[in-house]
């Protein structure tokens, strides 16, 4: 139990995968709107790793691993990762056509994410074992909807700025505040991990 | 033919890092050396011009609903062919480079480009869109490089600029560096292009003018 806990809160406050790994930075800047919609994003993103997770961890473990196909692996991987993203998709289609319509974002955006596939790479490349894959992935998910909510606040105060010069309004001034939100957070983790160690 | 366009407008016009908003992720997380980013941004180069063009092949022959699956498996395909061709030749930069190699599979830009514009283009364009975007993507990839290595490291291509181990900005190499020189070169580019287009409007109102005038 201690030891889930411990994969799960490096994934969301020291290892956070777009602000310490820059993993998903254009899912970022791209569909955070309001705060309610980049958490409805984010947690289509989680259920998305998860996914992930469950279904690449097996292949590796039992196929890949065991008979040396290493150099196989990205071609088995990719189809899978696209599979959940696909699946979140198409179940939120179904299930909850209105918190579906509320993202108003395309799908590719969800299955083909760097985040999704990289954590899936990233589980495999620490040597997780099943269960702790998927709580770092669900860590993962979590710290990608927090950034999400975060940058949300950040962008509709750029939004709304009318002192920011005529170049680097739009996507500069967004990847300018990213790299500040980057900044405060790489200090934030520095001080967190000297005073748990 | 006006192909060739295709090419050029994605090199600084429609540039798909700076002005589109795709593949920030491997542009900033690996150009802390600048031969990592070159050898990233060729392999999304490679990756990005041989898949578009089975994908452009078959574009009649794929069933509508089958599209993003087939793609992803040609890409996929590609992008393993890629990673063992690194491996062989670049050992220690493939490591370096780590993740990446992978993840050019579901690359914004690759995707966008091989989905988007690929099934519904001919030929020729679609090749030249497909360079045109990954020469674009591997010059931002070369630039943020050397700036952010020599800067950070007081390196280049791994072989030192100053005498002793003198840097001038460490804070280059950090993630947020990374951002940081990002978003003034995407404002760069919008500065440029933004006189290039007044230059553009001025001269065909003069033109307008002219033309009025000896009429």
């Amino acid at each position: 139990m201690k030891e889930i806990i411990v994969v799960m809160m490096t994934m969301v406050l020291l290892d956070n995968i777009v602000l310490a790994k820059a993993l998903g930075a254009c899912p970022l800047i791209k569909l955070s709107a309001s705060a309610g919609r980049s958490a409805a994003v984010g947690l289509a993103v989680t259920f998305a790793m998860i996914g992930a997770s469950l279904l690449t961890w097996p292949i590796d473990r039992y196929w890949v691993s065991p008979f040396d196909l290493e150099y196989f692996r990205i071609f088995l991987f990719i189809p899978l990762i696209f599979l959940a993203g696909y699946l979140v998709t198409a179940v939120l289609k179904k299930a909850a056509p209105s918190y579906w319509e509320s993202m108003g974002c395309t799908g590719h955006l969800i299955s083909a994410n760097c985040a999704v596939a990289g954590i899936a790479f990233i589980n495999i490349d620490q040597g997780l074992t099943y269960f702790e894959a998927v709580y770092s992935a669900l860590g993962a998910g979590l710290g990608f909807t927090g950034a999400m909510v975060i940058f949300a606040g950040m962008k509709y105060k750029i939004d709304n700025a009318n002192n920011i010069p005529e170049a680097f309004r739009g996507i500069p001034a967004y990847i300018m505040a990213l790299a500040i939100l980057s900044m405060v957070f790489i200090g934030v983790s520095q001080a967190a991990s000297a005073f748990i160690s | 033919m006006n192909d060739h366009k295709f090419f050029t407008k994605k090199i600084l016009t429609e540039n798909p890092v700076l002005v589109m908003t795709a593949g920030i992720c491997p542009a900033v997380a690996v150009t802390e050396s600048a031969s990592s980013g070159l050898l990233l941004g060729c392999g999304t180069l490679l990756v990005l011009f041989l898949s578009s063009l089975p994908a452009t092949l078959m574009k009649n022959i794929i069933p509508e609903k089958a599209v993003c699956a087939s793609h992803m498996i040609i890409i996929a395909a590609f992008t393993a062919v890629i990673q063992m061709i690194f491996y062989s030749w670049f050992p220690q930069v493939t490591e370096e480079v780590g993740i990446f190699i992978p993840l050019i599979a579901v690359n914004c830009i690759v995707i966008e480009s091989v989905n988007g514009f690929a099934r519904n283009n001919p030929v020729l364009p679609t090749l030249f869109n497909g360079l045109g975007t990954g020469t674009g993507f591997l010059l931002v990839l070369i630039l943020m490089g050397i700036i952010r290595e020599s800067m950070g490291e007081g390196t280049l291509f791994g072989y030192s600029l100053f005498a002793g181990d003198m840097t001038l900005m460490p804070f280059a190499v950090l993630l947020p560096g990374g951002f940081f020189l990002l978003s003034l070169l995407a404002a760069l580019n919008k500065h440029i292009n933004r006189k290039t287009r007044q230059k553009e409007k001025n001269m065909t109102n003069n033109d307008r003018e002219e033309e009025k005038i000896s009429s």
